[in-house]
């Protein structure tokens, strides 16, 4: 299954839209661009609405931007977990450790309470 | 038409047509050139005169001689024997040479092409058939012309390819190429072998010029001949038409060498400035080597490519076998508990992990791990993170802060899209408890003695290794009874996919654990064989491994002992 990312900026804020499978032959072709998206933004929040599965690979670009954003002393916020990424992120006990919001407009309010 | 023929072993059967004055030396000026040093420079002249032809010795240190005598000036007749120093020729009128004409084959040389006014005069080169040659050439037009008959043009493409088929350096081939082509090609002044850069550009990769050759030849392929030569293959002769000031004029020979649709390059043969010394038959001879120097490179090329195949083979095979080399060879012998490690990589190498060692003498630690990704990197990550592992449990008797001591570790190593999932515990041999920690992991199992009710350690978990620095994974102690049986594994063994691509899932898991036998051995064998036989032809996607630790029930008569430890 083909994967992708749309961006979308909101007042200094990156909406990412992601869209399909993000498993080990998608996640690696993206790598770069999330690099960038780092670098560009402090304030992140992914949709993982479309997101139909994902697998370690995939969880390791995820955690990647998250921590390259980190890094730098920004925010990211994952929106609708649900399905088989939910599960993943349980058994990782992502789910624990990120934060995670129940749409994007809760995740802008999330970044919005942070900044 | 009067001739001159070479009778003596020099050049014998050589056949100098006789229409104009006929220059004789060691000059390369001469229409006749003998190269010996007892020939003058300009030694002799035949000049037509009253009907016939006169033979003018020019003051020769070592005279000129006919039917062996010597002669200032002589008229020729037919069948005179002339003899400059060592070499003999028969002058043949018309009428005498009819009787060779019979077998005109036999000739081995070519006849020099004496028109008046023509400069400069023609050397002797190659062989041709006498009666091909003809008037309407340019008696300039040296080289290959001379090559007409396909044996010795087979025979030079034969030397050819001999020598650029014995070598599969690309480098070297290149080197041979160029040496060849100089060589078959006499009056080529340079030879330029053009091939595409990393943008795509044709440029100059092999030069090989003549010592006396003028101008270097240009370091890009000309855009006229690009579109002819490299889209359409076509080898071409060309002249300059109009030429500005300064420039060098002179004939050119470009062919492609292509092999199948790859273009593996461009094949130049430049001729010398102010001659245009190449024909028809020089450019089909180019074609052909360039077809042949095209299979050469091509041989190459996949040579390499099988070399660099073999040599990533091997690669992975190191690897394995670092990776195999951490993981334990023999399970640690204590009283009353078994151990049995299964480990099945999807690849060569994959990035499951297990350790069970001794800790002190009355413990023992259990780590099965899994790292983000596959492949190479993944397992020289996980044999890595092993040994953070064995050093962390020693310093750290607390399974939770030796995890806490390995993501530390891991985070200083900066690889952002790597993270690590595993569960660590320890077991004290004496009271059977064991302290578990998870990071991230598959909860382990229990199979209760005698009901074979199956219990999940859900306490002591944190997040994966390598994620977050503030991470904690609070230790969780359970007591073990005899007859228990504690399972490990990672989620290949879930996510096992057969050919529907249907997973093997926690159910099917879980039956395969209740059922039956709870020995450690009988248990991974039954949960590998329900795993086989549920996945079928389908290729294994992901790394699986098992860890199945049993507590001796003293009422159950223990198994061989050799049936217990099969780790690999």
């Amino acid at each position: 299954m083909p994967f992708r990312c749309d961006v979308e900026e909101r007042t200094g804020t990156a909406v990412l839209r992601l869209f399909g499978s993000l498993d080990i032959a998608t996640a690696l072709p993206w790598k770069p661009d999330v690099a960038l998206l780092a670098e560009r933004f402090a304030s992140v929040a992914v949709d993982l609405a479309e997101l139909v599965l994902i697998d370690s690979s995939g969880v390791g670009v995820l955690i990647s931007l998250f921590k390259r954003v980190r890094e730098r002393g920004g925010e990211v916020v994952f929106a609708s977990v649900n399905g088989q990424p939910r599960e993943i992120f349980r058994l990782l006990r992502l789910d624990r450790s990120l934060d995670l919001a129940a749409g994007v407009d809760e995740a802008l309010a999330q970044l919005k309470a942070k900044a | 038409m009067p001739w001159l023929v070479a009778i003596e072993d020099h050049s014998a059967g050589a056949r100098y047509r006789l229409a104009a004055t006929c220059l004789i030396g060691r000059g390369p000026y001469n229409h006749v050139v003998l190269d010996d040093t007892r020939i003058s420079r300009q030694h002799a002249k035949i000049s037509p005169e009253a009907g016939g032809f006169v033979l003018y010795d020019l003051n020769s240190a070592n005279g000129s001689y006919v039917n062996e005598a010597t002669v200032k000036r002589y008229k020729l007749e037919a069948n005179d024997l002339v003899r400059f120093g060592p070499f003999t020729f028969r002058y043949e009128t018309e009428a005498s040479s009819e009787t060779r004409r019979s077998s005109p084959a036999t000739a081995r040389f070519v006849e020099v092409l004496t028109s008046v006014g023509i400069e400069p005069p023609a050397k002797i080169v190659g062989s041709m058939d006498v009666a091909q040659s003809s008037l309407d050439q340019n008696p300039a037009q040296i080289g290959l012309v001379e090559l007409e008959d396909a044996d010795r043009k087979l025979r030079t493409l034969y030397r050819f390819l001999q020598s650029i088929a014995s070598t599969l350096d690309t480098t070297e081939l290149l080197d041979r190429i160029v040496a060849h082509l100089l060589e078959v090609f006499p009056k080529a002044d340079a030879v330029v072998i053009y091939q595409q850069d990393a943008a795509g550009e044709l440029r100059s990769k092999q030069v090989k010029r003549r010592r006396d050759a003028g101008s270097m030849p240009s370091l890009n392929l000309p855009p006229q001949f690009r579109d002819e030569v490299v889209r359409r293959s076509r080898a071409i002769l060309s002249t300059p038409v109009a030429q500005s000031a300064g420039k060098r004029r002179g004939s050119n020979m470009h062919a492609p060498m292509v092999y199948g649709d790859v273009v593996h390059g461009v094949l130049h043969v430049r001729g010398p400035a102010e001659e245009s010394p190449f024909s028809q038959s020089d450019l089909d001879m180019l074609s052909s080597m360039a077809a042949q120097a095209a299979v050469a490179l091509q041989n190459a090329r996949n040579h390499l490519e099988s070399l660099r195949q073999e040599r990533l083979r091997q690669d992975l095979e190191l690897a394995q076998q670092i990776q195999m080399s951490f993981l334990p060879r023999q399970m640690p012998d204590a009283p009353g508990i078994a151990f049995v490690a299964e480990y099945k990589p999807a690849y060569s190498v994959g990035g499951d992990f297990y350790d069970v060692f001794w800790l002190n003498y009355d413990r023992i630690g259990v780590f099965i791990g899994d790292v983000s990704g596959k492949g190479v990197s993944a397992a020289l990550l996980m044999a890595r993170i092993s040994s953070d592992l064995r050093l962390a449990a020693t310093i750290e008797p607390d399974p939770g802060r030796a995890l806490e001591h390995v993501n530390r570790i891991v985070l200083e190593r900066r690889q952002t899209e790597v993270f690590v999932t595993g569960v660590y515990l320890t077991i004290d041999v004496k009271t059977r408890e064991i302290t578990v920690a998870n990071a991230g992991h598959m909860a382990p199992i229990i199979r209760k003695r005698g009901t074979g009710q199956l219990v999940r350690i859900e306490g002591g978990e944190g997040t994966a290794i390598g994620i977050f620095d503030d991470v904690e994974y609070p230790s969780q102690q359970v007591q073990l009874e005899s007859g228990d049986t504690l399972v490990l594994c990672t989620d290949g063994v879930f996510e096992a996919t057969n050919l529907v691509g249907e997973q093997f899932g926690a159910v099917r898991f879980e039956n395969s654990l209740a059922m039956g036998s709870s020995h450690p051995g009988s248990l991974t064998k039954r949960l590998l064989a329900d795993l086989s036989a549920y996945v079928g032809e389908a290729p294994q996607s992901d790394d699986i491994t098992i860890i199945v630790v049993g507590v001796d029930d003293p009422a159950v008569p223990r198994p061989a002992r050799g049936d217990e430890h099969t780790a690999r």
